[in-house]
């Protein structure tokens, strides 16, 4: 039993509605003094006036002027899923069909990719085959654009390095070409800084 | 419309999920649901409407701009209030140093009297702030709240007005629990003090 009145502490505790044994005990004083019970009463009603203070609006709702200043970023795999879903039409029976027909191309295209997997030997070897042939109908091309070039030289030109000789005269065409453009471009600067 | 309504009806988490997705109609819910606990907040604070709104519109941008840094362990409200917090403290700050130039006594400066209630600080008293205020703040609880040193006000509007517990605003102001316990007992009782001399 408490043999004085309860301490600014102790109010507290029970306007924050504590419990526990030392609560009991602030609790059994309230009940035989009135001074204590009016003291809390009224921290409790000023309490209560805070609690009770309106909520305050700004003038006007901030949506706009906020996300005019924020940027909304989307990643990457929310910008591809909406892109997916914006083919998507609207209809029910349209989208069911949709459906079926995604489905079906994706079945095709897992078969056609099975069978592919499963003869892959002889993609590859048509594969090296085409590319050979590419390769001698390229060296072709450079060689007689070469003979046409050298003309009669070309005879003097052992068989096999025609293609190289090719080759060859393109890189020099190449050089010529851009040292000459690169001369111009020295005068022309040259001329710009003297005027 | 229906899409809004169930907008409305999310947790907070959701909402921030879904503007981590850049849904914009997430962002603008969560501005809907906070901007009057946010702009009351430092209404109450700074007590002048015209900077209230900057800053309240500054704290959503700052914490939707941010967004990916929210970790979901706080809550989200707690997080709001607490830049909300942050920027009237540091109004009140800059006013108090305005006021001190002005005054041109920079040096008579302490660590109380930055403390102080803008109120006080202000000068001339409620009279340099605005009218409006004046009228929307003018009961004698709320001058009593405007009285208090910021950090009390801070603590007393949190656990009072906003709900909340001892050790959600001991987060929120990055102050020991203890601290919080104490400003929010001294509040409590300069509060009563005042509020029997204006009876
Ligand atoms: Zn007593």
């Amino acid at each position: 039993m408490l043999t004085r009145h309860l301490l600014p502490d102790e109010f507290d505790l029970l306007l924050d509605g504590e419990s526990g044994f030392g609560v009991q005990q602030l609790q059994g004083h309230l009940r035989d003094c009135p001074q204590c019970r009016e003291e809390l009463a009224m921290m409790r009603r000023f309490v209560l006036a805070i609690e009770e203070l309106p909520e305050l609006a700004p003038s006007r709702p901030m949506a706009d002027l906020v996300m005019a200043r924020v940027n909304v970023f989307v990643p990457w795999h929310v910008a591809a899923r909406d892109w997916a879903l914006s083919w998507l039409p609207e209809r029910p029976a349209l989208r069911i069909a949709a459906g079926v027909a995604a489905t079906g191309v994706a079945g095709a295209s897992t078969v056609a990719l099975g069978w592919g997997w499963t003869h892959r030997e002889r993609f590859l070897a048509q594969g090296w085959l085409a590319q050979d042939q590419l390769r001698a109908a390229a060296l072709d091309a450079i060689g007689t654009g070469a003979q046409a070039v050298l003309g009669p030289l070309a005879t003097q030109v052992p068989g096999g390095t025609l293609p190289l000789a090719g080759a060859a005269l393109l890189g020099l065409g190449l050089a010529i070409g851009t040292s000459v453009a690169g001369l111009r471009a020295v005068a022309a600067r040259t001329r710009a800084i003297g005027g | 419309m229906s899409r809004l309504l169930d907008l409305a009806n999310l947790p907070d988490a959701d909402l921030v999920a879904r503007a981590l997705d850049g849904r914009e109609e997430a962002y603008r819910e969560l501005i809907r649901r906070y901007e009057r606990p946010v702009f009351s907040l430092i209404y109450r604070m700074v007590r002048d409407r015209e900077q209230a709104e900057d800053l309240a519109q500054e704290t959503f941008i700052k914490v939707l701009n941010n967004i990916e840094k929210y970790s979901p362990e706080f809550k989200f409200s707690s997080w709001i209030l607490k830049i909300a917090n942050n920027l009237a403290i540091d109004a009140l700050r800059r006013r108090r140093l305005d006021t001190i130039s002005i005054d041109g006594a920079a040096n008579a400066a302490t660590a109380a009297e930055v403390e102080a209630t803008s109120i006080e600080l202000a000068g001339g008293g409620e009279s340099a702030l605005d009218e409006l205020a004046n009228r929307e703040l003018g009961s004698a609880i709320e001058q009593a709240i405007a009285a208090l040193r910021p950090m009390y006000r801070s603590c007393i509007l949190m656990r009072h007005v906003d709900g909340r517990s001892y050790e959600e605003i001991a987060q929120l102001l990055d102050l020991p629990l203890g601290t919080v316990k104490t400003y929010i007992h001294r509040a409590r009782h300069e509060l009563r003090e005042k509020l029997e001399r204006l009876r």
